[in-house]
């Protein structure tokens, strides 16, 4: 975690420098995506810790820092550095994850997909519990970590996302399939999620508790199995309500307590975000690079 | 008391399948707002918040986006509502469709009284 901080802050500072707070409403969601990118040349930086508990398990805090590009209005690419400290076993880093998303339906449309596209390459160790797929379970994380940092998984995951906005609503639901790079079958998931602004119309003055400053829904996901054996026993699952505030510094602060709904899921995952997005990187760094140029 | 837990999850797709089969007309192409003094006031600051940052905070345009003034006055309301709401992709102009119609709507508002420059 330390170490992840270390990597993040200097550049946050760079960030600082280079672009202006952006104010978009950001999606109240921890695991389920919708169809709704990044706007062009816009970052997002983003910090997402995690605390699970369950019996027979140490507490641990898994997170992920994530640094979100709009590289086109249909087109967001990511970058996700992964870290966890447990508690009486210490904290590492536990890999990288990078990932493409792409809008397949370019106007709005009553279901809009999106294609997802990662590679990731993290260790036994990781804890941030982003995606629950196959058969993972609780006991996953009962070993020390000396002994799962040695397992190292290279992995390519596709996810479908189909995502609706409904007066107001969102509802999305992802189908998500990963393979380990080297070995094993393809293992399934699943997410689903639906939220709303607490106020659909704004209100007339600046104000930071308005109600519509305040987006509030419910994510359920879970392990579907893996090839040949598509099954919700002996799986993972999760129910988790979510509530995101905007604020209008450009800040977004999220938290979703989560509860394990199978014996296989962790009791509680209690998942917090903060966020923030910076306009106009994409155009601040190419200037920099024209002017080193010239 | 956790027999059956995972049984929820079927009943919670199924009530959102029915919430989502019950919506669905499009949107009106009447301004609901329209001449709101409140809903111009509210559009602003959607439109600081969410617009300005390309178009710059008098909508006059800056080197990531045109200016607006104007399109927006000779657009017919409805025509502006899907617009911003679709966004146009290609371009780099973003879908807006994040937002309630409510708050489309209060930003168009807005940008009809912007007076051409």
């Amino acid at each position: 975690m330390i170490a992840a901080l270390r990597i993040g802050f200097p550049f946050l500072l760079i960030l600082g420098v280079l672009a202006s707070p952006g104010l978009a409403q950001e999606r109240p969601y921890f695991i389920t995506y919708d169809h709704h990118m990044e706007e062009p040349g816009n970052l997002e930086v983003a910090t997402n810790p995690v605390i699970g508990q369950a019996r027979g398990i140490s507490t641990f805090i898994g997170n992920w820092t994530e640094f979100e590009y709009g590289a086109k209005g249909w087109w967001t690419s990511e970058f996700y550095v992964d870290s966890q400290h447990t508690l009486h076993d210490g904290g590492l880093l536990t890999g990288f994850r990078f990932e493409n998303r792409f809008r397949l339906l370019l106007g709005e449309h009553r279901i809009n997909p999106v294609l997802y596209v990662e590679y990731e390459h993290i260790n036994g160790a990781d804890k941030t519990l982003k995606e629950v797929v196959g058969f993972d379970r609780k006991e996953g994380h009962a070993k020390p970590n000396w002994e799962t940092r040695l397992e190292h998984e290279r992995e390519f995951e596709t996810k479908l996302i189909l995502s609706s906005q409904i007066k107001g609503w969102n509802v999305s639901e992802n189908i998500v399939g990963v393979k380990n790079i080297h070995e094993g079958v393809w293992e399934f998931g699943y997410a689903f999620g639906f939220s709303r602004p607490l106020a659909l119309a704004a209100s007339a003055d600046a104000c930071t508790f308005c109600r519509e400053n305040f987006n509030a829904g419910l994510e359920l996901y879970g392990g579907l199995g893996e090839w040949g054996d598509v099954t919700f026993k002996g799986t993972s699952q999760y129910i988790a309500p979510v509530l995101a505030w905007n604020l209008p510094s450009g800040t977004t602060l999220r938290v979703s307590p989560g509860f394990g709904l199978t014996d296989q899921s962790h009791s509680t995952l209690i998942r917090f975000g903060v966020s923030h997005e910076f306009s106009g990187f994409g155009q601040q760094v190419g200037k920099l690079f024209r002017r080193n140029r010239s | 008391m956790r027999r059956h837990p995972i049984q929820i999850i079927p009943t919670i797709v199924l009530f959102v399948t029915v919430v989502y089969a019950k919506s669905g007309a499009e949107p009106s192409a009447e301004n609901p707002f329209q001449n709101s003094d409140s809903a111009r006031a509210a559009g602003q600051k959607l439109f600081a918040r969410h617009c300005a940052e390309c178009h710059g905070p008098a909508a006059d345009g800056t080197e990531r986006a045109p200016s607006l003034r104007e399109f927006v006055r000779s657009a017919a309301p409805g025509v502006l509502h899907t617009f911003i709401k679709n966004g146009n992709l290609r371009s780099g102009m973003p879908s807006w469709s994040r937002l309630p119609d409510a708050q489309l709507w209060q930003l168009v508002t807005y940008l009809q009284t912007l007076e051409p420059r």
